[in-house]
């Protein structure tokens, strides 16, 4: 991953939020290798902060469980 | 001073190498993993700046097993913080405050979403709405699977600053 660096904060600490947001969409791809997953286990066992922060992103995440239905409306509408 | 300790730490690894790994293993089945420990409790009982230890062998295998302890926690929070990120939609029955708080967030959700310029609106639609891979989306949007997933994380930060969440 490209902005790896910046995940580990070894160069410009990211914001929790930010980096929560980016570890998240990280762990839905296809391909998360298990240096990544230890990573992202170092990550969260490094602050509370980073797992309230990941936890706001898997509420927003069920929250737009709302584009399901986006979704269908427009596939029927074409 | 030096070569006494260093004389020290050459024997207690030569005694101790074989059982500390069996120890590890024991406790952790996965062999590689084990062994990554002990390599790191070695290192630590090599770093060590105080050479009087009372008992070298109970610190050495203290501090592997502390090492295994925390590799435990690590990995079963990360499994837990793993699983919720996959974890859908609830699919159960909706209060009705739920249904209003869902009707609210579905007209700002669908504004939000004008919002993003196209392919990122496309790609999140496709991931979230239709349960598309990145790789997938990839192929129906003609771009990298990197670019996927900036699309995602952008989408990610949009609604997040919109839902105020």
């Amino acid at each position: 991953m490209s902005f790896g660096h910046t995940l580990a904060g070894t160069t410009r600490p990211l914001a929790a939020d930010d980096a929560a947001v980016e570890w998240f969409a990280r762990l839905r791809s296809d391909a998360v290798d298990a240096s990544e997953r230890a990573r992202f286990a170092a990550w969260l066992a490094a602050d509370a902060r980073h797992r309230d922060a990941f936890r706001r992103i898997v509420r927003l995440w069920r929250q737009l469980a709302a584009v399901r239905a986006i979704a269908a409306s427009s596939a029927s509408a074409d | 001073m030096a070569k006494v300790r260093a004389e020290l730490f050459v024997e207690l690894f030569r005694e101790q190498s074989v059982p500390l790994i069996k120890y590890l293993t024991s406790r952790f089945r996965d062999r590689e993993d084990a062994a990554e420990i002990a390599q790191e409790a070695w290192l630590r009982m090599f770093r060590l700046d105080d050479a009087d230890l009372d008992n070298p062998k109970a610190f050495l295998f203290q501090t592997a097993s502390n090492l295994a302890i925390d590799r435990v926690r690590r990995s079963s929070l990360e499994q837990r913080f793993t699983d919720a990120t996959f974890a859908d939609d609830d699919d159960g029955h909706p209060s009705a405050e739920r249904t209003v708080a869902a009707e609210e967030s579905l007209s700002v959700v669908e504004h939000a979403l004008t919002e993003l310029p196209e392919k990122c609106r496309q790609a999140f639609v496709m991931h979230r709405g239709q349960d598309m891979s990145y790789v997938e989306i990839a192929h129906a949007l003609g771009v990298s699977t990197s670019m996927v997933e900036k699309y995602i994380i952008r989408a990610l930060r949009h609604f997040r600053d919109r839902l105020d969440a």
